[in-house]
């Protein structure tokens, strides 16, 4: 266990220290904090370009209303001649959104224009004006009394109440897939990088006098999810920064629009996070180490683990998938499933859709899971790493496990 | 004492290594010859244990493998850590050798200033020359002061000056008991070391045991004629005897016992004047072209 110890802090300081390590983390943490530092200054400067072209006659807009609905509005108000140029302004994205307001029958019918998407707010808040116009013109047409037409306007009252059990917001999902994918694609490969390094350079002749094969096999996993964990934590820190500047509103924290409320964050989250996220990474960490120790050159790495990487793309789709529809079936099935269960998973238990049992049997699935992996990985990187010059063949990791 | 025994290693049908036995005794060094693809660095792995022997088996003291050894083993393919520093690497690879922390310090310097590359103690691996990258793997090699060193074509990339120190290195450390497997190419080298030797082809062993024994027994006898190389040669075409010039010496291979008085007869009944006679017996260089060099 002594080798185990020196191997793993010698490989942990040696990534540390390398060149990409230390960019990586410095230019990833300037864009966390550009990030933050631009939703905070821009979002109060953000305009919103909207002209109205109105040929009605009984209707008209309240602009002072209207730009009290609508954050950053720059109104203006053009004739129906022009309505074509004003296209073209939204085509060149010169203009966000155009307003048409017609008559057809005394009703007021709205062209809206905009360039690719729709924005609800804005068109809330013309046709709710229009509306209310619409109702006082009719009530009037018809002499109906103030009371009815207060009656008229009066809002359902709608009460929402949630029944599934919800541990947590999506955005903490959203965390937990991106980290969990950018983690195995930077960290896991890394292992298998490594290995193969070994391999090329030759020191791996050198090593395998001194240290057990299986030692060097977890020292480089664990040393990898150590300073994988290291670099994680300096971009926490600086999204921490970013908070303590004052560029993020707690209330409205989200992570590319998905809202995370940081007050819902308790000690079953967290240690539900360090699980499935250590086991996620191992499962894969030991495909790649498997993998890396097979082929002797490192241009050879991408063709060997291209079918591991499937199995990380199926798991990103399957976890975006959780988060949409946690109960479908290939979600159902992908809790119990090691490659893909450590995200389905700890999603469905965020979203209060798995139950004690599932969790308990899809966690004790993922360790037993990891156990075989560890042993069959072990196996092939013992014979793995002296095998040197040869194709690599698929049949060979069956030879290897046989042995 | 490092004994092997009966070690053979079959890849398909092929014999990498067939029936090979031997032995060394401490404070000596024992030469592993032969071809590239001969069966050496087969032999070696086998020793090392990163490849399973078919049959036969290495004992150690007198037991069973390398288990618990204190040995040094110089691959015949270089590896560093490219992108470590030399001193930190060499730290690394003596922690793994289970030495104290105090003793390690010392040690790395000792054998960065041995091989005359201290100041190369904080540059990476990698951005040093081959020679220099040589240099610091036979440090690795050495500086948990193994009792079994294995060295696997240890002058390859060395200029003569580091030829030399390496060369006195060995000497040292075979001064110091220590049991030493070197498989190596140039001859004069062996030659200097090894007391025993075994010359491989095709995963046998063509000759073993003691060096002096091999070229004593070996037919072939050489004289050593240092005169006017122009008479010399004139004569040696005269008589038909096969001859060659190193510089302004002439050698004569020889057929029989016989025949050195037979030349020198003839060389005093022609009155060439020769100021020195030499006896030479075959180099193992000689022997090594001509047991495996077809």
């Amino acid at each position: 266990m002594n080798a185990l110890w020196t191997a793993y802090l010698f490989h942990i300081k040696e990534q540390i220290r390398t060149k990409g390590f230390r960019i990586t983390s410095i230019v990833i943490s300037i864009l966390i904090l550009g990030y933050f530092a631009y939703n905070h200054f821009s979002s109060n400067e953000e305009k919103v370009l909207v002209t109205v072209i109105n040929t009605s006659k009984y209707y008209s807009l309240d602009d002072k209303l209207l730009k009290e609905n609508i954050e950053g509005l720059q109104l203006h108000s053009e004739q129906i001649k022009n309505e074509e140029k004003e296209q073209q302004k939204i085509k060149d994205q010169d203009l966000d959104h155009l307003i048409v307001i017609k008559e057809q029958d005394s009703v007021p019918v709205v062209n809206y224009y905009y360039h690719r998407s729709p924005d609800p707010t804005v068109m809330f808040a013309f046709t709710t004006q229009l509306q209310q116009q619409y109702l006082s013109k009719v009530s009037t047409e018809h002499a109906l009394s103030q009371e009815v037409v207060t009656e008229l306007f009066q809002n359902i009252p709608v009460e929402e109440t949630m029944l599934a059990e919800n541990n947590g917001s999506l955005g903490i999902v959203y965390v937990f897939i991106f980290l969990m994918y950018t983690f195995i694609i930077m960290f896991g490969q890394g292992v298998a990088m490594s290995i193969t390094g070994e391999k090329s350079t030759r020191v791996m002749e050198v090593m395998i006098t001194k240290i057990k094969p299986i030692y060097m096999l977890f020292a480089k996993i664990l040393s990898s999810l150590t300073a994988g964990l290291i670099q994680v934590s300096v971009f926490l820190l600086s999204g921490y920064l970013a908070y303590l500047i004052g560029w993020i509103n707690k209330d409205l924290f989200s992570i590319f629009g998905f809202g995370l409320d940081l007050s819902q964050v308790n000690a079953g989250l967290i240690i539900g996070f360090i699980f499935f996220f250590a086991c996620g990474y191992l499962v894969y960490a030991l495909c790649f180490a498997a993998l890396g120790s097979v082929i002797s050159r490192t241009e050879d790495l991408g063709s060997v683990m291209g079918p591991v990487m499937v199995l990380v793309v199926g798991a990103l789709m399957v976890g975006i998938k959780t988060m949409m529809d946690p109960t479908g079936g290939l979600v159902t099935f992908s809790t119990y499933f090691p490659f893909f269960s450590p995200i389905v998973a700890y999603s469905k238990f965020v979203m209060g859709e798995i139950s004690t049992l599932e969790l308990l049997i899809s966690g004790a699935v993922l360790i037993i899971s990891i156990g075989l992996l560890a042993y069959a990985a072990s196996r092939i990187y013992v014979k793995g790493v002296m095998v040197y010059g040869e194709k690599f063949k698929w049949s060979q990791l069956t030879a290897m496990l046989k042995k | 004492m490092l004994k092997v025994e009966n070690l053979t290693k079959k890849y398909g049908e092929k014999h990498a290594v067939e029936h090979l036995s031997f032995s060394v005794s401490t404070g000596e060094v024992f030469g592993l010859l032969g071809r590239n693809g001969a069966g050496k660095t087969t032999t070696i792995k086998m020793m090392l244990g990163l490849v399973t022997p078919d049959e036969g088996s290495v004992m150690w003291k007198s037991q069973k493998g390398l288990k618990g050894a204190s040995f040094g083993y110089l691959p015949e393919e270089r590896g560093l850590y490219p992108k470590a520093k030399v001193a930190d690497q060499l730290s690394y690879f003596a922690r793994l050798e289970g030495m104290e922390k105090s003793i390690i310090k010392r040690s790395v310097d000792y054998w960065l200033d041995r091989f005359d590359i201290a100041m190369y103690r904080n540059k990476m691996a990698g951005d040093l020359s081959k020679g220099n990258q040589q240099k610091v793997q036979l440090a690795a090699t050495l500086l948990h002061n193994p009792d079994l060193i294995i060295l696997d074509e240890p002058f390859s990339g060395l200029d003569p000056v580091n030829t030399n120190l390496l060369t006195q290195v060995i000497l040292e450390e075979k001064q110091k008991g220590k049991v030493i497997i070197m498989s190596s190419h140039q001859m004069e080298q062996v030659e200097k070391f090894c007391k025993e030797v075994v010359l491989m082809k095709d995963g046998q062993a063509l000759l073993a045991g003691d060096l002096e024994t091999i070229k004593n027994s070996y037919g072939l006898m050489y004289l050593s004629l240092y005169g006017d190389v122009d008479k010399l040669i004139s004569f040696c075409q005269e008589q038909e005897y096969p001859f060659e010039q190193e510089e302004k010496r002439i050698i004569v291979p020889l057929k029989s016992d016989q025949e050195p008085l037979t030349v020198l007869t003839q060389l005093k009944n022609e009155n060439i004047e020769v100021s020195e006679v030499t006896y030479l017996q075959p180099t193992l260089h000689q022997i090594f072209v001509e047991k495996v060099g077809s």
